[in-house]
């Protein structure tokens, strides 16, 4: 589960925010440095995560810290999963 | 000191003062100033027998050679309105051309004739050939040969007029909408900014000036009328050596070159293909550039492989041909943005202006608004002639550095390349700049795609990724300004004049534009 959710916001920003240009980009590079992450795109990013695993970030967790790297955003969506994986809908 | 007004008497005091001098270096053909003005006269006769009247337009769809000038100046010793139009251009582009301003007779490359039959304009208009006498088949319009020209008479011609407001050629550029527009220049405008350039660089009968530019590209009245009027050389260089980093450079030194004009691009070719850094030119004394920005990367390079040349950066629409001028005296520092484009030239005046037509203050940007002797008579539309706005609003937005009513004029873009991201202003120029600074990007372009900021990237490094061009970005844009969509090409499309033809970038990106999936299930099967 983890994987999965980690390899689809992967793919969702590279096609998105890169061109579909991976080289260079992993699951640490630095949204912010990287000028992928700023309001418009934390308003996608936000309806990406609730769209495909059904997660609504509050406003207070939308911020830098929660979404700066693909690992920090797959934590905040794992975090915020219903227990057991109950009613997260994967893409599949 | 009195100066001739007019272009069609340029050459012929130096036919007489100097007839052995070398006036215009062909590929196959050299043409003394002599030669030039016999010939010019010749075409002259021809022209009016063939009822040329004083005010037609003779069309001059010819590749650039000695041939081509003095049909040129045949064409104004008519009284007529020379247009040269672009060889590569396509059929239907000649056809509004020739509709617009009313075209009757033309001199053309037989090659190209076959371009007119297909458009069916061919038959209206009566035909000057330059070379070959052949003439294509399916073309009942009259031709005349080249051995015509050749035996017509060479006898000077009674001015047809004294007046230097006449109208000289028309120029016809890509309006915004997309429909030509015929740029009217008279013989005081286009020899209001010549002579003016001549005397900033102390132009003298020893310079060899290169033909680079296409002529109907506003660029070479500089080289054509400046180099005629003083008596030195005009050494023409063909477009598919211009195309060509080191065969450019290679000509440049070989043929003792001392003075060239360019759109940058033409530069960084030679810089980038060419060997220019190691081989340098020493010969180069002028190096003018004008057409599209300078990235400060290429121009510091262009610099430090040319020392001895001064480098002036010229700026101005057609227009309004050359209003402004800066020396670039010594390299701009690495980290700059952008160099001025200087001060008024060729007895312009400008101003700045905000919205509401009111002066803006120093440092602020507005827009530039130009009167004097460069600014064109008009715009010839459909035979109706549309006197120019004067001052001449250029749609270019500007900003006067601090230092009052001396201080130089910084670009910031043209009116039409302000687009709105979100809400927020943005000047596509400067994107562009940015994206230029980082040192794997050779050329860039921005667009508005779709609401999105796009950019099209030619990178000098091919491990330049998306990535890298985005923090580069993060590191100096604001972040509405940092394009969504990168694209990284390996060659961009150009026009006739070398320069990047932003509407063919823009219609790529459009219609590739990766728009994200628009709905979670094409997301899923995008997984």
């Amino acid at each position: 589960m983890q994987e999965r959710i980690r390899a689809s916001i992967h793919q969702y920003i590279v096609t998105t925010w890169l061109s579909g240009d991976e080289r260079g980009f992993d699951d640490d590079t630095d949204l912010l440095a990287a000028g992928i992450l700023d309001s418009f795109s934390t308003l996608s990013i936000t309806a990406y995560l609730d769209e495909n695993f059904h997660v609504q970030l509050d406003p207070s967790e939308i911020n830098p810290a929660n979404l700066r790297n693909v690992n920090a955003i797959v934590r905040i969506v794992l975090a915020k999963l219903p227990a057991n994986g109950q009613g997260a809908a994967s893409p599949s | 000191m009195i100066r001739i007004d007019r272009i069609d008497r340029l050459v012929t005091g130096w036919a007489s003062q100097a007839p052995d001098q070398v006036a215009v270096e062909g590929g196959s053909e050299d043409m003394t100033y002599g030669e030039l003005d016999a010939l010019a006269n010749r075409f002259a006769h021809l022209f009016k027998a063939a009822g040329v009247a004083p005010g037609d337009r003779v069309g001059v769809h010819v590749p650039r050679s000695p041939r081509t000038i003095a049909a040129m100046l045949g064409a104004a010793r008519a009284g007529a309105v020379y247009v040269p139009l672009d060889p590569s251009s396509p059929p239907a582009r000649m056809k509004v051309i020739a509709a617009d301003c009313g075209l009757r007779h033309v001199v053309i490359a037989p090659e190209l004739l076959a371009n007119w039959v297909a458009a069916s304009i061919g038959d209206e208009i009566e035909h000057f050939f330059l070379a070959a006498d052949a003439v294509p088949p399916g073309l009942s319009g009259k031709v005349h040969a080249w051995s015509e020209v050749q035996t017509s008479s060479a006898d000077p011609l009674a001015p047809a007029s004294d007046n230097p407001d006449d109208l000289a050629y028309l120029l016809y550029t890509s309006g915004s909408t997309g429909t030509p527009k015929g740029v009217m220049i008279s013989h005081r405008n286009a020899l209001s900014f010549t002579y003016w350039a001549a005397d900033l660089i102390s132009l003298s009968p020893k310079d060899r000036v290169a033909s680079v530019a296409p002529f109907h590209f506003d660029l070479s009245v500089f080289d054509v009328w400046a180099t005629l009027s003083v008596g030195a050389t005009l050494v023409i260089v063909d477009e598919a050596t211009v195309l060509s980093g080191p065969r450019m450079l290679d000509r440049i030194r070989g043929k003792r070159i001392t003075v060239w004009y360019s759109v940058p691009s033409a530069l960084v070719l030679m810089l980038d293909h060419g060997d220019l850094a190691a081989r340098g030119a020493s010969t180069l004394r002028v190096v003018f550039f004008a057409g599209e920005v300078f990235a400060i990367k290429h121009l510091r390079r262009a610099m430090a492989a040319l020392p001895q040349a001064r480098f002036f950066n010229l700026f101005g629409p057609t227009e309004t041909n050359v209003c402004l001028a800066h020396e670039v005296s010594s390299p701009p520092a690495e980290d700059a943005l952008a160099i001025p484009i200087g001060r008024p030239s060729c007895g312009d005046e400008v101003a700045i202006l905000d919205e509401r037509g009111q002066p803006v203050a120093d440092g602020e940007v507005g827009e530039l608004f130009v009167d004097g002797p460069t600014v064109m008579l008009g715009y010839w539309n459909g035979g109706q002639r549309v006197p120019a706005r004067r001052p001449y609003p250029t749609g270019d937005f500007v900003a006067r550095q601090s230092g009052g009513a001396d201080g130089e004029l910084m670009y910031h873009g043209r009116r039409d390349h302000m687009v709105k991201i979100r809400g927020f202003r943005v000047e596509l120029g400067e994107v562009e700049a940015a994206l230029a600074g980082h040192p794997g990007i050779r050329e860039a372009v921005a667009f508005a795609v779709g609401g999105r900021l796009a950019a099209a990237v030619l990178p000098s490094d091919a491990e330049l990724s998306v990535l890298a061009i985005k923090r580069h970005c993060a590191g100096r844009l604001p972040p509405y300004m940092i394009p969504s969509e990168v694209r990284i090409f390996t060659e961009l499309p150009r026009t006739s004049s070398g320069k990047i033809d932003r509407v063919r970038v823009a219609s790529i990106l459009a219609d590739a534009n990766p728009q994200p999936p628009a709905n979670p299930e094409e997301r899923s099967r995008a997984l």
